[in-house]
């Protein structure tokens, strides 16, 4: 039993790490936005494989825990939350790759239009990361409603993306303002599986959803 | 503490505040509780709980030890069993019970069988043959023995025998069935059809069964009951009642949670 203990610690702590492996991977994609660095697109997108590594490895022994320990309570609870949990983390390091691909280093125009909405947003959701990150560590179940009301600012500086782009003279590289609105769908994405996560954990703190 | 209320019509047992004496040393302490008809209730805690004690309060087996005395009320259908002038051996009748080590008698799985009814009044051959081959397919055995009911019980094997013992007490049709760690002794597939026989008996019973595997207790059980000794020398007390899917996934009580996940105990 001391050592289905200690795996569910390990467990725990490589679900942290996965997370803030994503987080990093968004904060990086978002200063991507701005700062046209080719090295920065392929740390994200080479810090994507060791993400996936995670989740193939996490995975994995959340199975075999289900498996060999026919955990209850809590640490069934625990496994539950970190299957489910490592899927939106996964998913955010693909959209963080996305988002990298999108930017102008990525391609060739100089600037993204709307880009300090862009900026505003993406520092908004790698602070929702980090949040829900911290939830966790710590089985804090009060984080559901601060990333809601987090979430709706998102969709709303989402709304005031498409305004602005909306506005947009004729003259402005199209390309550019479609790559903009791709990032903020690509942003307001990851808010969405912050909610999903936080939604986990109220899960994991209290067995109801 | 953690319990629930069923409506009256639903009650099978009752204890009321009971606390159980083996001569100055209290065993229970205050424990209350409502077991539900034609439902099956898993009693869980470490050794020296009570658990066991609790059971056998049900069907009054604790006297046979000398000294013992009882606080409270534990009813039946409504009825107080430990009230002057109740019948130990008919409330026995009534609440028939298995214990964790298969205990055939050492004769034919025939006379295990007919012995019950018989010192009942029992007397026709052909009634008794009917109450051993009804009580046999019940306890799922009866296509194993059917043509060997004369052979002496003993030399079936460990969950034969569990079964047969399953067998022996619903021949005196009772209303409730205790159940001791009836699969202790037991390998994975008897234990299977011990447990699969639970679910198809609990439409005619009432069952309490007492058991040691955590993971038996989820799958066979309706509701569950934590009782824990909170140290040395203290009573056993009911920690929490609850239905058991909310037991395993999120217990109430503290205690039930470490306990139920092996953080102590």
């Amino acid at each position: 039993m001391r050592r289905f203990h200690e795996e569910l610690n390990c467990l725990h702590q490589s679900v942290i790490k996965m997370g803030c492996l994503v987080e990093e991977a968004v904060r990086n994609a978002v200063i991507s936005i701005s700062d046209p660095s080719p090295e920065l697109i392929e740390k994200v997108i080479l810090g994507d494989d060791q993400i996936d590594h995670i989740f193939d490895q996490v995975e994995t022994s959340c199975f075999m825990m289900l498996a060999m320990q026919q955990p209850v309570a809590r640490d069934l609870r625990l496994i539950a939350c970190c299957i489910r949990i490592i899927s939106d983390l996964e998913r955010m390091g693909d959209l963080a790759i996305n988002i990298v691909k999108s930017s102008p280093a990525s391609n060739d125009y100089q600037s993204l239009v709307a880009s300090d909405i862009l900026i505003r947003m993406g520092n908004a959701v790698t602070e929702m990361i980090a949040e829900s990150l911290q939830a966790f560590t710590k089985w804090d179940a009060s984080i559901a409603e601060t990333i809601e009301e987090h979430d709706e600012r998102i969709d709303r500086m989402y709304e005031e993306l498409f305004e602005q782009l909306f506005r947009c003279e004729s003259g402005h590289d199209l390309r550019s303002a479609i790559k903009s609105a791709f990032i903020g769908r690509f942003l307001e994405r990851i808010a969405d599986h912050c909610v999903t996560v936080a939604e986990r954990i109220n899960f994991l703190v209290k067995g109801s959803v | 503490m953690e319990t629930i209320q069923f409506k009256p019509e639903e009650v099978k047992v009752e204890f009321k505040n009971v606390s159980f004496y083996y001569g100055k040393f209290k065993a229970i302490d205050n424990v209350s509780f409502q077991l539900p008809k034609n439902r099956v209730t898993a009693f869980i805690g470490p050794s020296g709980c009570g658990k066991s004690t609790v059971l056998r309060i049900i069907n009054r087996t604790n006297e046979i030890a000398l000294n013992t005395s009882l606080e409270g009320e534990v009813l039946i259908d409504g009825v107080n069993i430990y009230e002057n002038g109740h019948d130990p051996v008919l409330l026995r009748k009534r609440v028939g019970m298995v214990f964790q080590k298969p205990n055939p008698f050492p004769k034919s799985v025939y006379e295990n069988l007919a012995l019950g009814p018989k010192i009942h009044g029992v007397k026709k051959k052909s009634e008794l043959d009917d109450i051993v081959e009804e009580s046999l397919k019940k306890a799922a055995l009866w296509d194993e023995v059917k043509n060997n009911l004369h052979k002496s019980a003993i030399q079936l094997s460990g969950g034969q025998q569990q079964r047969l013992c399953i067998a022996r007490a619903l021949t005196i049709k009772p209303e409730v069935l205790l159940m001791d760690e009836p699969c202790s002794a037991l390998d994975p597939i008897s234990t299977q059809k011990i447990e699969d026989l639970i679910d198809a008996l609990k439409k005619d019973y009432t069952i309490v069964i007492v058991t040691h595997n955590m993971q038996q207790a989820a799958r066979v059980s309706d509701y569950t009951a934590f009782f824990l000794v909170e140290e040395t020398g203290a009573p056993g007390r009911l920690v929490e009642f609850s239905d058991t899917p909310t037991i395993f996934t999120r217990p109430a009580n503290k205690k039930t949670e470490d306990y139920i996940t092996g953080r102590f105990g």
